[in-house]
């Protein structure tokens, strides 16, 4: 269809050129008539000027041919096409010249003018599609409005394809995807793996049932295109060198803008966390002192009193002065169970990895529990030569100390809570076993849940409800996997802990 | 309470603590001295030389931890920080700063007087580098580089020896994990807390009685190390 558009233009222009010299030897003959003029052939210069200037060389060359053969009409014998002389040869050199010079000066001139026309309408339409999407708040925006500047410069459809998110690839916007085949989605999806994203514009047509298919698209370096047009063509016929130029313009400006969208939700989101880090910071360091402090000051009064000499020589004034110590002290595991799950909940927990020892961390925790476990017999069994583990010690720590205490709580005194380590495929394994009430179904499930206190627990122990719960996300923060297990009622609880043991490097020390 | 026991500068801003504090202190014959900003703190610091100084880092003029720079290196008073904020990275910067020792609150009153003891008898007479140091079972003759175990010679090796020099040299003090691994590797560049901990597993398989359940070598969680001093209540015993 557009060929033979092209074809009658041509044809035509060929026509204007033939009438053009038929114009001019009617007036020649004309001019003859009034005034006898030895060279007529001056006038047909003009039919070729004209030509060359507007219709290109091929018009201009035929107008020249023309016009020497209109020329020797004029000569002796008047109206005789005689092509011999000498002149008439100058002639058509002369003319043929003139046609090559003038068309090609006027074709330079006439492409200058086209394209500083069409790169004003260029520039015109990249300024309308950035005036649309610099408002765009999300990329929902970005995508519609490349979408229909692309569809509107291109008189086709076109659909965006981008990777959002993570979300495989996909059509964005409110662009189709039912009209793009299989094929286009495979070279789009190519596009955004082949790891080649230095190799800049990317463009393909694809052919398929008739129909044609372009795909778009603009990688930066080292990163894959972040929007792909394809461009439904009916038939062979795809855009032109121009459209695709402009087409990947309106896609770098689009991909800029996701860019610059993105940064700044990034930005907005950083801002609002440090602010919500500071509040929370403020918060937990105002509860910590404002509960810690008078607690300091009843402790260590507890304390000083207790080992007083006047009170350590009578039994129940020291009795009384170390109840007040034990209470303050329960009290101040409340307050730093509190302090954790605040810190649990509000996702602030970025764990400090170090190489330890798993002794390390146990004898730590053993030691910090003591007193709590004072009524019950620990039976521990290492293993010999433990790998060392990357953890942050006073988390795990600290998870250790509230089963520990946990397990004391709800288990008889005197009866023996038993911890072993193993190391088995790749972890190391911590069990804490206990000769207590054993699990119900629903424990089993929902001993980790924050604020969970087992239905059949005496109501007598005092807890939060957090001590576990803390404890199971402290480990996870490490890696680790914590679970826990009963062999029925009364046949106590079983925690396992599972701690990842880090590819090992060698380490030589160097030493002797 | 006498005039000739150890003077102690208390530089708290709560007056319930400093109460404690001076009815905790002047029960063992302590001499109490009170202050409660960074400014009178350093002032009464300067001005009467006190054997030990008690600091709570939140004053309202300032940082405590000022104090703990400013008395670094030519002062003979010793530094126990006081803190509600249990926070590991916190108490290595304090230590690394000079501080000789660091305290959460709530503590009990028994642990803060073993601590302050400890701290004050290596102040008054700095281990000179020829004593012998012992710790249970265990002698260390620094200036022979020699060590026993229940009379017994234990071989150590060069990096061992000198892992184990700097404990006795500060004992009762935690030294952190970077001032360990610079007094054993010196300026070799040496950062890792992996090379410290095989160290110490191996130093510790050679001293210890059960070396799964350290008695001398006690590690400080996410801090560093300490060489016990048997004057030292471990933390439940205080309780």
């Amino acid at each position: 269809m557009r060929r033979d558009f092209e074809l009658r233009k041509r044809l035509r222009r060929y026509a204007q050129s033939a009438l053009a010299v038929l114009a001019a030897t009617a007036l020649a003959a004309m001019i003859v008539k009034l005034l006898p003029l030895l060279h007529v052939s001056t006038i047909f210069i003009v039919p070729v000027l004209v030509s060359a200037m507007w219709w290109g060389l091929g018009p201009a060359l035929l107008a020249a041919a023309l016009s020497v053969m209109m020329g020797t009409l004029f000569y002796t014998p008047r109206f005789s096409f005689h092509v011999a002389e000498t002149a008439d040869i100058l002639d058509l050199a002369i003319f043929s010249i003139v046609a090559v010079v003038i068309s090609r000066l006027a074709g330079r001139a006439r492409e200058q003018m086209r394209r500083a026309l069409s790169g004003e309408a260029e520039v015109r339409r990249l300024y309308a599609l950035s005036r649309d999407i610099s408002s765009a708040a999300e990329p929902g925006e970005i995508y519609d409005a490349v979408a229909a500047h692309l569809s509107r410069l291109l008189h086709r459809p076109v659909a965006l394809l981008a990777e959002e998110n993570g979300q495989p690839l996909r059509a964005v916007g409110s662009t189709a995807a039912e009209d793009i085949p299989p094929v286009v989605w495979e070279m789009a999806s190519r596009l955004l793996h082949s790891h080649q994203y230095g190799v800049r514009p990317v463009t393909e047509m694809i052919r398929q049932d008739g129909q044609s298919y372009l795909v778009c698209a603009l990688a930066e370096q080292n990163q894959p295109p972040a929007l792909i047009a394809a461009v439904i063509c009916e038939g062979e016929e795809g855009p032109s060198q121009d459209e695709v130029g402009e087409t990947l313009a309106m896609l770098e400006q689009g991909s800029k803008s996701l860019t610059r969208l993105g940064v700044v939700q990034a930005l907005d989101e950083r801002r609002l966390r440090k602010r919500t880090d500071e509040l929370r910071d403020i918060l937990l360091n105002s509860v910590a002192h404002e509960l810690r402090t008078p607690l300091s000051g009843v402790l260590g009064a507890a304390t000083a009193l207790a080992d007083a000499p006047c009170i350590a020589g009578d039994w129940r004034l020291s009795n009384l002065a170390r109840l007040i110590a034990e209470e303050s002290d329960r009290l101040n595991a409340v307050i730093q169970d509190a302090l954790d799950a605040t810190r649990v909940r509000s996702g602030a927990l970025v764990p400090r990895l170090e190489w330890v020892e798993i002794s390390d961390v146990l004898n730590g925790a053993l030691e910090r529990s003591a007193q709590r476990l004072g009524r019950h017999r620990v039976d521990i069994s290492f293993m010999s030569h433990p790998p060392l583990l990357r953890l942050d010690a006073p988390l795990v720590e600290q998870a250790l100390i509230n089963i520990l205490e946990n397990a004391a709580k709800y288990t008889p005194e005197q009866s023996v809570i038993g911890i072993s380590i193993r190391h088995e495929d790749g972890h190391i394994t911590l069990q804490i076993v206990d000769e207590g009430p054993g699990l119900s179904d629903q424990d089993t499930e929902r001993m980790f849940d924050m604020g969970y206190r087992g239905e059949s627990q005496n109501d007598a122990v005092l807890g939060t409800g957090m001590g576990l719960a803390v404890a199971k996300v402290f480990i996870e923060a490490n890696s680790g996997v914590i679970s826990a297990q009963s062999r029925g009622a009364d046949k106590g609880t079983q925690v396992e802990i599972r701690l990842p043991v880090p590819p090992s490097r060698i380490i030589v020390l160097n030493d002797d | 309470m006498t005039k000739q026991g150890p003077l102690v500068l208390v530089i708290d801003d709560e007056p319930q603590m400093r109460r404690l504090l001076t009815a905790g202190f002047e029960l063992q014959n302590y001499r109490i001295l009170q202050a409660g900003t960074v400014k009178s703190g350093l002032e009464a610091a300067i001005l009467h030389s006190p054997d030990l100084i008690i600091l709570d880092l939140a004053l309202p003029d300032g940082d405590g931890a000022q104090i703990v720079e400013r008395f670094r290196g030519w002062s003979g008073s010793g530094v126990i920080v006081l803190s509600v904020i249990k926070d590991e990275a916190e108490k290595v910067r304090l230590l690394e700063l000079g501080a000789d020792d660091y305290v959460t609150k709530p503590f009990s009153m028994a642990e803060l007087l073993a601590r302050a003891k400890v701290v004050m008898r290596r102040h008054a007479r700095a281990v000179s580098p020829d004593a012998v140091i012992g710790v249970g079972s265990l002698k260390v003759d620094l200036a022979n580089r020699q060590v026993t175990r229940n009379g017994r010679a234990v071989q150590l090796s060069p990096k061992e020896f000198r892992l184990l020099n700097a404990l006795a040299l500060n004992q009762g003090k935690v030294l952190t994990h970077n001032q360990l691994l610079k007094e054993v590797w010196g300026g070799a560049g040496v950062e890792d807390v992996q090379y410290l901990r095989i160290l110490v597993r191996k130093l510790r398989q050679k001293i210890e009685d059960d070396f799964e359940r350290p008695a001398y070598i006690i590690t400080e969680l996410g801090v560093g190390y300490r060489l016990r001093n048997l004057e030292q209540h471990s933390r439940h015993d205080a309780g």
